[in-house]
Order: structure tokens, then sequence, then C-alpha cells
């Protein structure tokens, strides 16, 4: 990669906390020894952005407040479009929760901030008033097509990712569908995000899935925004699906991880490794067994007031992707708790194997599966 | 009383074998025992309320496994149901499918017909008998609490997303073979080479039914089953991801799981907009919690169970569709 390679994330909230955080994507392209530049350009509606490569630049010529006028440059200005991009990283959140607003005379749009009432005075929110007319959110077909806008005037299509949303509402599970609520919205748009992505050749980094891993009541704070310590989770599977796409300088997912206990579920706490099925230096793929581990005494399923039965659950842990175990910590027959760690599993051969000890805070974690025997 | 029983039954099992019809028996006695004692029991796959017997309720689950989690509504509903109460889980991922679940009902194959597929595959004698379209049930092994009207009937969409069906070359009717979920090759089913060999001589492989196919079948079997049985509807979807699989890179697949269990649940939440009927919205009910305990999509933790249970009798219950103490 030359000197001049770039990687360009429009921060909507979801790519803004996760990737996007300040100095991550940066902290992570420095540790593979990349010199790409890492651009951020304000999140936006997909139209938006269609109409940011559509201008090439070309900012319309009206009066605007002053104090605005880099903000209104920005909606006509992307490097999505340049023929460095390495790497261009995408959201279609903003399809459901982003104002956009029309230009009642020139017809083209604007995304202000979404903190408008705060980040604006008055002067500027009555130009915007004035001069604009708001747009409805967009229904799925018409983000299909402003995607397929994006993807026919992007240089490099092949080399966007784009994160579709958690279709999980912490407003409660529903019965009744009888209006288009956020999760049938949120469906339907993933929905469309799978097809183009199929059809024109688009990553999607499946925020969907990595928050229903880690739980949506604790992930999703409102529809389509996610708590901080589920957005690190998705940052993590956001690099390794980056990883896993083989872009050149794009070795972004952690070189050295951790091989923590899993649970099964509540009822599980403390268990037992039984036996390890790999040792020091192996090469694991995904679907390799790790280790065997028992949880003795389950609580009850149907009571977990602290009451213990004498029922025992085994199960084996499995590789969820591809490592080499560079170290095991507890042995055959050693009980251990749920979340701790036994082990360190480095991406290949050529990363320094670290002792447990020395395993950095902060190191993600090593995907597992589980098998029930 | 209970741990007491649950030894016994395993002595019974050591001694008499398991899944005996002795054995049987002696699990209903023991059931019985407690149901006596304490006004409920929950067993693998039924759950009852006791009550009167003027009032009668029966919620009737038919089809895959993802529905045995339908059964701990029970526990949920104990305090608030009129009358005697039955939850019943009937059949498995085989005979789940909208179009096999129509041919029991609309071209039942003869008899003759059966004979031989029946015994090399160890199905039981109704599997292709229409089960779901009789209008009462009794609760498996308990047959001593009468019949119950099906007054609910819970159906899922999880066999239709996922299930390949096969049909007789010569006699023209379906059979999906079973098999343990979707990892099992026919070999493992079939469980010897020449009953592969026989099955690939006289089944043509159908693959999976079509998403618009499978709804328009809903559609009949849920009208069916308020004019047939006069039961209300509930139907659940199931969860959309893959637990445990990053799955990113869709250039490499126009026909992603995802995507066609996405488009499986969009289309039912259309098909109850138009034939009016509740969906048990399982995607969400396993997201709220966290997917990474589960094995597959549709195979649910405990927890989970409990979750599912628990927002299933809620439904019932705001939606009138089961009677409450206070409105009995």
């Amino acid at each position: 990669m030359d000197h001049t390679a770039e990687v360009v994330l429009t921060q909507s909230a979801d790519i803004a906390h996760s990737i996007g955080a300040p100095g991550l994507m940066e902290a992570r392209l420095a540790a593979v020894g990349s010199e790409a530049a890492v651009v951020r350009e304000p999140g936006a509606r997909l139209d938006v952005i269609a109409q940011r490569l559509a201008a090439q630049g070309e900012i319309p010529t009206i009066d605007v407040p002053e104090g605005i006028a880099p903000w209104f440059a920005t909606q006509f200005t992307t490097q999505l479009g340049g023929p460095n991009l390495a790497l261009g990283v995408l959201s279609v959140r903003d399809e459901l929760v982003a104002r956009v607003w029309r230009h009642r005379t020139e017809g083209f749009l604007v995304q202000p901030p979404p903190n408008l009432e705060v980040a604006w005075n008055e002067t500027q929110r009555g130009w915007l008033e004035s001069s604009f007319e708001p747009t409805p959110a967009p229904s799925a077909d018409q983000s299909r097509e402003a995607l397929r806008s994006v993807a026919a005037l992007a240089a490099k299509p092949n080399v966007l990712v784009v994160f579709n949303v958690s279709t999980y509402d912490p407003g409660g599970v529903r019965h009744d569908f009888a209006h288009d609520v956020y999760t049938v919205l949120a469906h339907r748009l993933d929905l469309m995000l799978e097809r183009v992505a199929a059809d024109v050749g688009f990553a999607v980094i499946d925020v969907d899935r990595s928050v229903a891993e880690f739980g949506g009541a604790r992930a999703v704070t409102e529809p389509a925004t996610y708590a901080d310590e589920a957005s690190a989770v998705i940052a993590e599977d956001a690099f390794t699906a980056i990883d896993e796409l083989g872009l050149e300088g794009m070795s972004l997912s952690g070189d050295v991880m951790r091989l923590d206990v899993p649970a099964y579920d509540r009822r599980t706490t403390v268990g037992r490794i039984d036996a390890w099925h790999v040792a020091p230096g192996a090469d694991v793929e995904r679907g390799a067994p790790l280790f065997d581990l028992t949880f003795a005494n389950l609580v009850h399923r149907l009571d977990y007031a602290a009451r213990k039965t004498n029922r025992s659950m085994s199960l084996t842990v499995l590789a969820a992707g591809s490592g080499r175990i560079a170290a095991v910590a507890v042995g055959d027959g050693t009980e251990v708790a749920v979340g701790q760690t036994v082990g360190v599993v480095t991406k290949d051969a050529s990363v320094q194997s670290p002792d447990i000890t020395e395993l950095q805070e902060g190191a993600p974690p090593f995907r597992v599966g589980i098998r029930v025997k | 009383m209970q741990k007491m029983g649950k030894r016994a039954l395993r002595e019974v099992g050591k001694r008499i074998g398991h899944k005996t019809r002795l054995e049987r028996e002696a699990r209903a006695f023991v059931n019985r025992r407690r149901f006596k004692n304490d006004g409920f029991m929950i067993l693998t796959d039924a759950c009852v309320i006791d009550g009167s017997r003027e009032h009668r309720t029966g919620i009737y689950a038919y089809g895959g496994c993802d529905l045995d989690a339908i059964v701990p509504a029970g526990r949920e509903l104990r305090r608030q149901v009129a009358g005697l109460t039955s939850v019943v889980h009937v059949g498995d991922i085989a005979i789940g499918r909208s179009d096999f679940i129509l041919q029991g009902l609309e071209s039942p194959p003869a008899a003759e017909h059966i004979a031989e597929v029946s015994e090399l595959l160890n199905l039981d004698d109704d599997h292709f008998a229409a089960r779901l379209f009789e209008p009462n049930f009794t609760v498996p092994n308990h047959g001593d609490l009468g019949e119950f009207a099906k007054n609910v009937v819970v159906l899922s969409i999880a066999p239709d997303m996922v299930r390949t069906m096969y049909r007789h070359r010569e006699h023209g009717y379906l059979l999906d073979p079973g098999g343990f979920w979707l990892g099992s090759d026919m070999a493992t089913v079939l469980g010897d080479l020449d009953k592969v060999k026989w099955f690939a001589a006289n089944f043509k492989k159908l693959g999976r039914i079509k998403v618009e196919d499978a709804l328009a079948n809903f559609e009949r079997i849920i009208s069916l089953l308020r004019t047939r049985v006069g039961a209300e509807v509930l139907v659940a979807n199931a969860l959309v991801v893959d637990p445990g699989i990053t799955t990113f890179d869709y250039r490499l697949s126009h026909s992603p799981h995802t995507s066609r269990r996405r488009e499986f649940v969009l289309g039912l939440i259309d098909l109850s907009r138009k034939l009016d009927f509740p969906v048990l919205d399982i995607d969400s009910l396993t997201k709220r919690d966290g997917v990474s305990g589960m094995g597959d999509f549709v195979h649910y933790t405990a927890d989970q169970r409990l979750t599912i249970g628990r927002h299933v009798a809620e439904t019932l219950v705001r939606t009138g569709m089961v009677p409450t103490r206070t409105h009995a």
C-alpha cells in the first residue's frame, strides 16, 4: 500500500462508537505497519452519501449562515470516490434515524447534525427551515436505490463495508405488528442490504448478530444505538470481518487473543476442564475441539434462587476461528469460572507468543463455540 | 415427593428399560401423584394446570422442536388461568413443514404406499395423519385427564425455513426423512447404505420451499384451523442470525441463510396483518438476552425457553386467547 492510501469512516453513531472511535483505527493500522491515512466524514443517509459522490466536491453557491459553511461543504464532498481508497466504511443506520432536508428550489439534500437544537443557533435553524423542507424516512426500496447509486459512484465498491443494524427494539418485544414498528423497518433494511451486497459486492458488518450475541437488553440503549461495551464487541467483529476480506494492508483484528471459559446459560457458573484437546503450539481451524468442560451442580433451570441440583452438563468448547494456541494456563481437572481466561491464542505462528500473565488488558476474546455432549 | 419420584423413575428405567410401556406407565403414575398434590405438572412435552373441569383450555403446539419452548408457558399461566389447562407440544421437525401439514389433510398417501417407508424409517403410525386438524387432543400418557379442545394452536415457520422435502417418485407424496437437525446426511438418518440406496431410488429431492409458497400454505392452514378446529392461532418466527458465525461477505452467497430467514420473518408479519393473528417474535426474544449459548439458530437454552414461555403466557393472556380467573 502506498502512503496515500485512505481508510474512510463515515461516522454514523454506530461506526463512530466502534471502529471509528478516536484513535482506534489509527492504532490498528499502526500496529500492522500500515501508513494509510484515516479520514472521518460525517455519517449520513445513503442518498446524501450518493449526492456527495455525485457532486465530487462541487458545492452549490447559495447563501449559508456564518459558522456552518464547513458543515455545508461536507454534504458535497467525500473521499469514498477517491482513487486511493483502501477501505470505506458505511452504515445503513441513518436510514432509520437521520433527518434529511431537501432544498426547496435547488433540490439537493442536506443532513444537519443530530443535535441540531444544541449545535446550531436560531439563525442557522431558521435558515434551514426556510430554505429546506424535511424529507420522509426512506422506504427500503428507496434505500436500495441509494445504496446502488453509492456502489455505482464509488471508485472501488469492492473495498466498501457496510454496517447493518440490530433489529432488537429496546421498547419491548411485540406480538402485534399491525404497524411498521422499528423491528420491521430494521429487518427490511437489513434484508435490502444483504441482497444488494450479494449483487454488487459489498461486505456487510453483521451488527445484528454481534448485538444478538451480546444480548440486546444490555447492548441497545435506543433503536440502532448501542452501549459502549457492545460497541467494543461490534468493533472487534468488524475488525475480524475486514481482516477476512483480505484487503491489502488491512490486517486489523487482534494478533493476540484471550481464550475464556464460555457459559452455556445462567445455570452454568463454575465448571471443570476435563481435558484439553490442544497443546501450546497447535494450530486450530474453525470447529476444532479445544477442551472438554463439565458444569456440575447446575442451578435449577426453573428456579434461580441459588437452588443447586445434582445435574451436570458436559460440553466441548470449539474454535470458532483459526489461530495458534500460544499458551494454556490451567491443566486438566482444574476448576474454572465462566469468563476466566484459560489460554492465549495468537493469530498465526508469526506472532510472538506471550505468557498469559503478559496478556494485555483489553485483548480481544478468541471466539469459541459450544457442543453439548 | 418430586425428588423421590425422579429417583424412583430412574431406577425403574434402569431395571425395565427406558421408553418401555411399563416405564411410561410408571412415569405417568408418578406424575399423576404429583399433579394431585401440587395441582400442576410439567413434563417433557406438556404442562397441565389443575382447575375446575367446567373450564377446560387446550394450548396445542405442533411441529418443530423449537416449539418445545412453548411448554414452560404453563408455569407462567399457573396463577392466572381459570380451569383445567394443558399446554402440549406434539410432533417434531420432520412433520412441521407447511406443505407436509397440508398433505395430511388434503392428499394423504394411501396406507399401502407408505407401509414400506414407515417400516424402514421407523415412522409413527400417524406420521402422515392430519393430526393438526383434529379438533381435540389428549395429554400424552395422561388420557385420564380427558380430551381438550384446541383453543389455541401454536405453529412455527422454522421447519419451512430450513427443512428439505422429498417426493415419492411413483406415488407423489411428500416426506421429510427427519434426522438430527441440519447436520445429518442421509446415511446417518437412514442408518445403513441399503436404506440410503432404497430412499434415493424411490424419492426425489425437492429442496427447500419457496418463501411465498410457504406463506401461502400458512394462510391456508390458519384459515382451516379457524374454520374446522375453531382455534385461535399463534405463529412463531425464529432467530434470523447464526450464533457464533460471522457472516459478512455476501459476495460469496446469493441466498444466505440469514436473508432467507429475514424474508420469512417479514412475510409472516405481512400475513399476520392480513389474517390478524399474533406473532411470537422469537427473533427478538432470543436477541434480548443474548444468543451466544445457542448451539444453532433454533435450539434454545434453558433461559431462553423460560423467556419464551413467559412471553407466550403474556401474549395468551393479553390477547384474551385463554380465559383468566378474573374473566371466567
